[in-house]
């Protein structure tokens, strides 16, 4: 878009014009994140509220405590290498 | 013949200290795949003795979540292939849910949406939970399936759609003070309206 006008020297005052519109535009615009590359699926703009939950519900198992039947399991696995 | 070289010997430890460092990722995926935590947990112990076993096939440098992430992922199809899992279950793991709270670590609304992931289809849990809580890129999560990065993000679509369809129609109970001042609130619409149009103006 800039490109074109760049080439047409006589629109000096409408493009500075234009440009400032766009300026504009674009801070109003929400910052291009991740929701952006999602085409298919029908999914929505922006993401749903639960999406922060769902890492949430994931989260907290990553931090639980891990039972000891893990490290059980771990050190069978050093006593028998084969 | 001597014993292993140390060169062997220090990939083993490297190896091992890796995997166990994905322990609580390989929980956390398992327990979204699954559901109910003592089943998961056992996916996550069959997982780990299976890539022990795999540990020469591994290439150092490389993502071992992402590695112990498609055995995981194997070992349960094939647990849902023997239908272990299939049918009864969902309605076991949304009645355990329901009935031991203690066991649930996780806040109230995290059980519902638990409960609505567990009501997706298999292979769209598995495509959200990849990249909607794992934090795996399509490309990866495509990778991990061993399907096309479209057929992801068709996936993860439909699961995102899916999911929010039963959260805001409610065929994901929420309970709580947060209904109960929608309700609140729509009763005073109501009251508002029938009382005139000085409100609105």
């Amino acid at each position: 878009m800039d490109g074109q006008d760049r080439g047409d020297p006589e629109k000096g005052s409408r493009k500075k014009a234009k440009m400032a519109n766009d300026d504009k535009e674009q801070s109003a615009m929400p910052p291009p994140g991740p929701v952006a590359n999602v085409e298919s699926g029908g999914t929505r703009a922006r993401p749903p509220a639960w999406a922060k939950d769902l890492r949430a519900l994931y989260d907290s198992v990553v931090e639980e405590t891990l039972p000891d039947s893990f490290m059980d399991l771990l050190s069978k696995l050093d006593q028998d290498p084969e | 013949m001597n014993s292993s070289p140390p060169v062997d010997e220090q990939r083993e430890t490297n190896f091992k200290r890796e995997m166990t460092a994905v322990i609580p990722h390989l929980r956390a995926f398992a327990r979204g795949l699954c559901g109910a935590s003592d089943v998961a947990d056992d996916l996550v112990q069959e997982t780990l003795l299976k890539a022990w076993a795999a540990r020469e096939r591994f290439e150092p440098g490389t993502s071992m979540r992402a590695w112990t992430f498609v055995i995981l992922r194997n070992a349960w199809l094939t647990d849902l292939r023997r239908n272990r899992f299939r049918g009864e279950y969902d309605e076991q793991m949304a009645e355990r849910i329901q009935t031991s709270p203690a066991e649930q670590e996780a806040p109230i609304h995290l059980a519902d949406l638990n409960r609505a992931l567990q009501a997706l289809p298999p292979e769209r849990r598995e495509a959200l939970l990849l990249v909607g809580a794992g934090g795996f890129s399509y490309e990866e999560a495509a990778e991990i399936c061993g399907c096309a990065v479209g057929t992801i993000k068709s996936r993860v679509g439909r699961a995102r759609a899916a999911l929010s369809a039963a959260i805001e129609t409610g065929a994901v109970t929420r309970r709580g003070p947060e209904q109960d001042s929608k309700a609140h609130s729509s009763i005073l619409a109501d009251l508002d309206r029938a009382a005139g149009r000085k409100i609105g103006g």
